[in-house]
């Protein structure tokens, strides 16, 4: 007999715990998926538990469960559609109030509602005295204590999910009573609506009839496709209207007061306030960091630890992964026959995959920096401090994050992050503007150029400048979007800013590691196909060398005449006003796959070139004495790479994530390219002319 | 005296009166806790003079001034 299966899912408000309560749940057992048809991030994780097996999704952390935001109206679906046996509900009880808010509409939902009262030893210190059992019993939910960050609580919440979903404890969660004329209203409304049996069926009936009120349009949706759907909404306009009437207010405003009072009213007879602490920890810190002459070089210093993080501390390990496909290389090349297959593995396989993934370390390492800043509570402070200066150019604070996670990481995360923003406008904007900033995978292109052709000193400062230069780019075409295409008002900036918190090292560990993966899944499986298909590209066709040719003529000739040479050739007389040849159109066309293969070409372009195999090590090396490139070349190259279009694969999530409008994918490839170029023209030519490089 | 929250000024604090429009702004404000009633206090205005720092039901939310305009207080 296999194990009793038990569904759960954990919901919660932001910031809540949630996280770290579904990882002590389930260990490193977890995937990430998305739901269907939407884009919101789907959490899955399985742990056995006394026999059973216990099936926990992660829901998006949100504060309500309106149909505002992609995030709750997932949430909300996949707690009536999927029959769950328990409702798991991680509850700040440091900010109790604001979070059983969403408990009152986890309970309309009428599933069996285990509430966590995580941070309880938090509470204990603002001096919050609860009484659990009452509370528990004013809810009708059960209710445990847990203390996420130090895995206390854990055994007992889940003795207490199986209990409820045995029966033992009974979890009908309490109908809150909205008041003598709301509820006249809802009793009319109830009459007319449970006429439709399919939808008595398939949703809770109160929850309908309390979202009618609230004029929530995805339910007026489903009731103007039931049977009864004139009879329902007229009834529900005169409703809406009679409340109005009766309150001086609309509906949804007497709802959330009813809530809000009966929270206060649980509260108030459950919480004992030992002392009343007016400026806790986070308050004091919040003074120096939002400090009016302080929180600018704050926000600047927090940005460059994160950098400073990323590069210097993961350079060993990234050396390390560099010697090791070097080393990989060497034994390839001693122990298969010299020939198409050793140059098969040695120059397609291990030196276009070793060159990509000698990366992941720096992704990694940056992974973790964010996750840090994250977690600890600073980023919202960061958005806070930021958002004056993003609204002016068309943005929201919280574009500042997917921008953060695009520089020196992945634009694909952060296209992803851009979830956060409710407004769609801000949204697309922000997504427009996102894949300018210098990702992980255009790092290698720079270290490359700015390692083989500028003295350290000076590529330090030309590094600089090329993140100077993608945020003024960036903001600049968000600034030109907002004036002359989308056109339009902002979205709102409601938004908490969470207490400080200590991250923990597991958590933190997850997210890298979680983030980390998508990146390796991509370079995996994408990069190893497009690695052997350039080697292809420039072993194929073969030419047969001449009668008394050398060597490095005769691997010369090969590359100029391979497809690649010839599609480059093609694109030539297109990238020469901005100083590249053949081969740089090569670079850019196969960079559209993933930036990084951009380097993954030219090494496979110098090191078929190269005839001694124990030699291709450095690229940088091959760079410097081909006496095609100089400084001048090498920086507008640069500026072409930093600002061309993105990979493919951020295409493809920009295509999903602007709810698949082909449209404004393809301006964005027509306005990146058309920059880029331009940008590269300016420079290389404006260079010659005043006498660089020449 | 009645005024909106976005004249309110750091350490001061009111009872929230009204909030103005409807739709999404207003619902999002209702979710987070400014309701009727509700205690509020300004804590700090951010460096570059926008969004501000409110303190409601115990915890801090922040919001652009323009927000906070449709917000009317009785100043306490």
């Amino acid at each position: 007999m296999g194990k009793k299966k038990v569904a759960i899912a954990l919901s919660g408000n932001p910031n809540s715990g949630k996280s770290t309560i579904f990882n002590n749940l389930t260990g490193a057992h977890q995937h990430v998926g998305n739901y269907p048809g939407v884009t919101v991030e789907k959490k899955e994780g399985k742990l056995n538990f006394q026999g059973y097996e216990i099936n926990v999704v992660d829901l998006p952390g949100t504060y309500s469960l309106s149909a505002y935001s992609d995030d709750e109206i997932v949430a909300r679906d996949f707690i009536i559609k999927e029959k769950l046996d328990v409702i798991v509900h991680i509850v700040d009880s440091s900010n109790l109030e604001r979070n059983l808010y969403l408990t009152t509409q986890l309970m309309e939902l009428e599933v069996p509602l285990v509430l966590a009262m995580n941070m309880s030893d938090m509470a204990e210190k603002k001096g919050q005295d609860m009484d659990y059992t009452k509370l528990a019993e004013l809810l009708g939910v059960a209710i445990v204590p847990t203390v996420g960050n130090k895995n206390k609580g854990t055994k007992e919440l889940l003795e207490t999910i199986v209990k409820v979903y045995k029966g033992k404890i009974k979890t009908k969660g309490v109908r809150i009573d909205y008041g003598p004329e709301l509820r006249d209203e809802m009793n009319k409304l109830d009459k007319v609506v449970k006429r439709d049996i399919s939808l008595v069926g398939r949703y809770p009936l109160r929850w309908l009839i309390v979202k009618m009120l609230e004029n929530d349009s995805l339910v007026l949706d489903i009731l103007s496709k039931s049977s009864v759907a004139q009879e329902a909404i007229a009834q529900n306009e005169k409703s809406r209207q009679h409340i109005k009437l009766h309150f001086g207010d609309i509906p949804e405003t007497i709802i959330a007061d009813r809530r809000y009072g009966f929270i206060s009213g649980a509260c108030m007879e459950t919480l004992k306030l030992s002392i009343e602490q007016r400026h806790d920890l986070s308050d004091r810190i919040d003074k120096v960091i939002l400090n009016r002459i302080l929180g600018i070089p704050i926000f600047a210093l927090v940005m460059y630890a994160i950098f400073k993080f990323t590069f210097t501390f993961s350079e060993p390990i990234v050396g390390w992964f560099e010697k090791f496909f070097e080393w990989m290389g060497g034994i390839a090349a001693i122990y298969i026959p010299e020939g198409l297959f050793q140059s098969f593995v040695v120059d397609g396989l291990i030196g276009g995959v070793g060159g990509v993934l000698g990366f992941f370390p720096l992704v990694l390492f940056m992974f973790f920096a964010i996750a840090f800043f994250e977690d600890s509570g600073y980023m919202a402070r960061a958005a806070f401090v930021m958002d004056k200066l993003m609204s002016k150019f068309g943005l929201h604070g919280k574009s500042f994050l997917p921008m953060m996670i695009s520089t020196n990481g992945c634009v694909v995360p952060g296209l992803m992050a851009t979830r956060t923003l409710e407004s769609k406008k801000d949204r697309l904007i922000t997504m427009m503007v996102t894949p300018f900033m210098i990702c992980g995978a255009k790092l290698p292109i720079f270290a490359l150029f700015i390692g083989a052709f500028f003295p350290a000193k000076q590529g330090a400062n030309i590094m600089f400048l090329m993140y100077v230069l993608s945020v003024i780019i960036a903001f600049g075409s968000a600034w030109i979007l907002k004036k002359f295409v989308l056109k339009g008002e902002t979205s709102h900036f409601v938004m908490e800013l969470p207490p400080y918190r200590i991250p923990t090292i597991k958590g933190l560990l997850l997210k890298m590691w979680e983030r980390g993966w998508m990146y390796l899944k991509k370079a995996g499986t994408i990069i190893v196909l497009i690695s052997i298909i350039i080697w292809a590209g420039f072993t194929f066709p073969q030419i047969s060398p001449g009668e008394g040719a050398s060597e490095e003529t005769t691997t010369f000739i090969q590359m100029e005449q391979s497809y690649a040479g010839r599609i480059g050739k093609f694109v030539e007389p297109v990238v020469k006003p901005i100083g590249m040849d053949w081969r740089g159109g090569v670079a850019l066309i196969t960079g559209v796959v993933a930036k990084e293969v951009v380097v993954s070409t030219f090494g496979t372009m110098y090191s078929l070139g190269e005839v001694d195999v124990e030699d291709a090590g450095s690229l940088q090396e091959a760079l410097q004495k081909d006496k095609f490139w100089n400084p001048l070349k090498a920086l507008a190259f640069l500026m072409f790479c930093l600002i061309y279009l993105p990979c493919f694969v951020a295409i493809a999530v920009f295509y999903r994530e602007s709810g698949s409008q082909l449209k404004w994918t393809l301006f964005l490839i027509f306005w990146t390219t058309v920059m880029a170029w331009g940008v590269s023209f300016i420079v290389y030519q404006g260079g010659r002319l005043l006498g660089f490089g020449v | 005296m009645e005024k909106d929250l976005s004249q309110l000024k750091p350490n001061k604090s009111g009872k929230v009166k009204k909030i103005k429009g409807q739709g999404t702004l207003n619902k999002r404000l209702l979710d987070m806790g400014i309701i009727k009633g509700a205690q509020i206090e300004v804590i700090k205005v951010a460096p570059l003079g926008d969004p501000i720092d409110i303190k409601v039901k115990g915890y801090h939310l922040s919001l652009r001034k323009e927000e906070a305009a449709q917000i009317l207080v009785e100043a306490d």
